[in-house]
């Protein structure tokens, strides 16, 4: 693990008191700028001065600030498909034609557990192979990551550990370290990364990964139990093609841009309707600078749900994993981390499903991932085993003995 | 010269009340023989004494005290000082006989525990008389069977068993279901069960352990004996309380009937709890005996199948897979937690898994993404002890597990064996959708074992594998081994495209996990451990799963419990290891795989 190294000629100038100030209290207020002057000036106190750095939040996109608490609309794609029937919802649709099973995994998996099954099972296969497909394309590199990683790491990478709230899994403190099973491919990518000089004509750096993510997050309390029981955006685990790129301080605006096309291309073409939303000071995740949503249209349900999300994290995560890089006059620089999810697949289905429904209560697939499916271009009720659910308490045979 | 130190009497005063035997209180061998049944009756029991507290109405037996009223006693019971009391006198005092021993008669016998309750008035009202000795004599069973038992199988004796919930700990972990016990049938072939155990290197003495269940299955035996007494009586005074007029005699018969109630009751309540008792110690206990064995599975070394292709002439430059995977960029490594594919190496962990779903689908298997977590109890059921961290990872704040409860939650991967259990737990099937026949390609999570050998990929904690579930209703139609076999071609079918050499073999009954009942694995040679490795295995499970797990099927008589076909297949991780070290000039990604690159 390498020590962080905060910018503290910016975040220890008095000068810059009000800016980080006002900073901090537009985004969660997580964070003291006072006490971070307090014990900078004492040596004595370097301990707790780390500590309070690592609590202050990335700077924020000066446009962004503009926004208020209101995420900024930027862009509307596509259009809302049109049906002369009333649309289901996915949970209901998915659920009669046998490709997901939800009802009664909750005593035996945990709440909120899905599992897929045979062509919807397919689907996701057929959307990773399709996504990265693209992202060669545009000269990501795949790498393969591991979803169990150092709790450290998580922490560096930005999102604070907190004891009230779980959003982290954490494994039992047997193995040898702290371990925890990360929510995102990009901690790991991150990791991989962490102590690397990279030589500037190998920037941008562009990786993918597909990986299992695991959230804890969304499940506090009771009554959001019952309101999303039959939610499959909040899952607690599903698998996310994730996108992270490296690049010079100066191209990451640039690279930033670059991603959202992506995306955007991504879902065009899979002919979804969503819209581009910049998020305010408010949504961003401390390590974020500027973060912008994809929210895909879900017919069944009527709303814009979150498809994916990308965000230009500058160098706070560099900072805090030591990734530089050698610039041409060879001294070494912070590079600037940026991450997007290309796709997310519950989120994914959802949106397709429902808005490649039929009258009949099938699913089209979408033309671009007919080949990847074998050909297969409807999904129709799958051959799954009908079961229910068997109550039975057993009597021991014991009337020969008695 | 030396003195004798001065003030030798200061600070003793505690200790001069101890000597003193002015108001001497009894001593515990004297309550222990105030514990007799006759004597405890006499002192609960006592005259009217107006001199003694509460006029020696209210007396503890164990502390041989006094309690002014009802209430005061009861809280007695719920003190530190009686608690302590109760614990001192589970250990038999030292008699006249022990110190004999202790002297050179006889040999000496060690101390006994046994298990005191709290005694009240109550408790040896007259009409509770046979309650009473009802408990004491399931009490002294319990006692035997236990130090019985448990001496032979040598398990912790804090483990609990998350499959099976004892009435007791209820309150503790939500049973969700119980497993089906068919050990009746497994004992009634000792003989067979003995040698199963042998063939499998497990220590365990199985007539003792039979003499525990079927103990068990009469103290059960008596519990629907007295289930049945009660409903019967019940029933009379239903009938007879009908009438709201009484003659005299129906008056009696009313009464009589209560008190027979009274203590049927009691003695129900009594046997309810010597079962709670029991099913710790010999449910849990039984629960782990291992399944049947396949009469194919070999006894002492593993039969060879089948073997594909020459092994690869022996190189004079043995490298690890380490090594070259490094040196050509396609993996950094850098502990079994942790281990990062770059390049080709990431492209052919993808391709290679989309590869075996084509087969398999190709075969009419159904593709399913299944959970990554799993309970305790299905860990449990597995075959796995749940309670071992180096089993499988246990998540530490899942905010779903009660605390304390030992049923936690479990990260074991969506193509595992868990996943697939899951989705059929406590299922009742269509017979017509017979066989079902699953596959899943994903993560498997398995701690590496602590005093194991580490090496590279081979003993990874996070693999992406290929995993295959099949059901089968009967285990001995002709029908489970055909699917077994088409199984096994199938994955044959799998391994010719991947490498030039690999051999099908099957494992002796000393390899086995205690759930399998045979096991074949496929196994590909790697040059530097100048051994084979198990890539993949294809296991039969008998009803072994569907009995705990309650995974059942309708039939015309009733119901029946299918049969299972399992097994990861396929570990990407091992294989990479395996082609990396048979070529160490360059990765050469096979060419029914590269179709599916990305």
């Amino acid at each position: 693990m390498p020590e962080p190294e905060y910018d503290i000629d910016f975040v220890c100038n008095p000068a810059n008191r009000d800016i980080i100030f006002s900073n901090i209290k537009s985004r969660k207020g997580i964070g003291d700028i006072d006490k971070v002057l307090e014990y900078s000036g004492n040596p004595e106190k370097q301990e707790l001065l780390l500590q309070e750095l690592s609590k202050i939040p990335n700077c924020t996109h000066p446009a962004v600030i503009e926004y208020g608490d209101e995420p900024r609309l930027l862009k509307k794609c596509g259009r809302k498909p049109q049906f002369d029937f009333e649309p289901q919802e996915f949970a209901e649709l998915a659920t009669n034609l046998k490709a997901i099973r939800t009802h009664t995994l909750g005593p035996v998996t945990g709440q909120r557990s899905y599992i897929l099954l045979g062509d919807l099972a397919e689907l996701e296969e057929a959307l990773v192979q399709y996504t990265l497909r693209r992202l060669m394309k545009h000269g990501f590199k795949l790498l393969s990551v591991p979803d169990i990683i150092l709790t450290k790491i998580i922490e560096r990478c930005g999102l604070i550990v907190d004891n009230n709230r779980t959003l982290v899994y954490n494994l039992d403190s047997h193995y040898d370290d702290n371990y925890s099973l990360s929510g995102t491919a990009e901690m790991s990518l991150a990791s991989k990364l962490m102590n690397t000089i990279i030589s500037h004509d190998a920037l941008p750096m562009k990786l993918a990964a597909v990986s299992r993510c695991y959230r804890a997050e969304g499940s506090g309390s009771l009554d959001e139990r019952g309101i999303y029981r039959q939610e499959i955006t909040l899952v607690h685990q599903f698998t996310k093609v994730e996108m992270f790129v490296c690049s010079k301080p100066n191209q990451s605006e640039e690279m930033f841009q670059d991603l959202q096309n992506i995306q955007e291309g991504l879902f065009s073409s899979l002919g979804l309707h969503f819209q581009i939303m910049d998020m305010p000071s408010l949504d961003l995740g401390s390590s974020a600078y500027r973060k912008c949503d994809m929210e895909g249209w879900m017919p069944g349900r009527k709303l814009y749900g979150e498809l994916s999300s990308c965000s230009n994290c500058t160098d706070y995560q560099s900072r805090r994993l030591n990734i530089k890089y050698r610039t041409k006059d060879g001294n070494a620089a912070h590079v600037h981390t940026l991450n997007g999810t290309a796709c997310a697949i519950p989120r994914m289905l959802i949106a397709l499903c429902e808005t490649y429904q039929t009258k009949h209560h099938r699913i089209t697939v979408p033309n671009e991932l007919v080949p990847l499916m074998k050909g297969k271009t409807l999904i129709k009720k799958q051959p799954i085993a009908d079961m229910r659910t068997y109550k039975y308490k057993q009597k021991l045979n014991v009337k020969e003995k008695a | 010269m030396t003195y004798k130190r001065k003030k030798t009497h200061r600070g003793d005063m505690h200790l001069k009340k101890n000597w003193q035997t002015k108001r001497r209180t009894k001593d515990l061998d004297e309550i222990d023989e105030d514990l007799k049944e006759e004597n405890a009756r006499k002192l609960l029991n006592q005259e009217v004494d107006f001199d003694k507290p509460g006029a020696a109405q209210y007396y503890c037996v164990h502390c041989a005290r006094y309690f002014i009223d009802k209430t005061a006693l009861h809280t007695h019971f719920n003190t530190k000082v009686h608690k302590r009391r109760m614990k001192a006198l589970e250990l038999e005092p030292y008699s006249i006989e022990d110190s004999e021993r202790a002297a050179g008669k006889g040999s000496y016998i060690t101390p006994q525990k046994r298990k005191i309750e709290t005694m009240t008035r109550e408790d040896l009202d007259i009409n509770a008389t046979l309650t009473y000795a009802l408990k004491r004599t399931y009490r002294t069973l319990i006692c035997d069977v236990c130090r019985r038992t448990s001496l032979p199988l040598n398990f912790e004796r804090d483990y609990s068993s998350a499959l099976y919930i004892s009435g007791n700990k209820a309150y503790k972990a939500f049973a969700y279901l119980s497993p089906y016990l068919d050990f009746d049938e497994r004992f009634a072939n000792v003989e067979n069960l003995q040698k199963n155990l042998a063939l499998r290197g497990m220590d365990v003495n199985v007539v003792l352990l039979k003499e525990a269940w079927d103990f068990y299955t009469k103290v059960v035996a008596d519990r629907y004996a007295l289930e049945n007494n009660n409903k019967k009586l019940t029933d009379c005074m239903k009938t007879l309380l009908k009438n709201t007029e009484h003659t005299a005699e129906q008056q009696q018969e009313v009464l009589k009937l209560r008190t027979q109630l009274k203590i049927v009751r009691q003695d129900l309540k009594t046997i309810k709890e010597a079962i709670w008792d029991l099913d710790e110690d010999v449910i849990e206990k039984v629960l782990k005996l291992p399944n049947e064995l396949d009469p194919r599975t070999p006894v002492g070394e593993p039969v060879i199948l089948k073997s594909v292709g020459n092994l690869p002439e022996i190189l004079e430059k043995k490298r690890s897979h380490l090594d070259v995977g490094t040196s050509l960029d396609l993996l950094e490594y850098k502990n079994p937690m942790c281990y990062f594919l770059n390049n080709d190496a990431a492209l052919f962990e993808f391709a290679v898994l989309a590869h075996a779903g084509r087969i398999f689908s190709e075969n009419n298997m159904v593709k399913i993404v299944g959970t990554d977590f799993s309970r305790s109890f299905v860990v449990e059921a597995s075959g796995l002890n749940h309670e071992d961290p180096m089993a499988t990872f246990v998540i530490e704040n899942h905010n779903e597990v009660e605390r304390d409860s030992p049923n936690r939650m479990h990260l074991v991967g969506g193509a595992s064996l868990a996943s697939f259990l899951a989705l059929h737990t406590k299922q009742l099937i269509n017979p017509k959708n017979f066989p079902l026949k699953y596959f899943a390609t994903g993560r498997q999570y398995t701690p590496s074992p602590r005093d194991s050998h580490i090496c590279g990929l081979f003993t990874v904690c996070q693999a992406s594998v290929a995993h295959s579930f099949i059901v089968v209703k009967d285990a001995k139609s002709e029908e489970y081994k055909i699917l077994f076999e088409e199984l096994l071609e199938i994955v044959c079918r799998l391994y010719d495209d991947l490498c030039d050499h690999y051999r099908v073999v099957m494992r002796p009954a000393s390899e086995l996990q205690s759930c399998e009942e045979m096991r074949v694995s496929f196994e590909m040679w790697s040059p530097f451990m100048n051994r084979y490795i198990e890539i993949g295995h294809v296991s039969t499970y008998g009803d072994y799963f569907s009995k705990r797990l309650l995974i059942a099927y309708q039939t015309s008589t009733g119901r029946e419990f299918p049969t299972m076909i399992s097994g990861t297949v396929l570990s990407v991780p091992r294989l990479l290891a395996c082609l990396l070290e048979q070529n160490l000039d360059k990765f050469v990604i096979p060419l029914k795989i590269a179709e599916f690159i990305p």
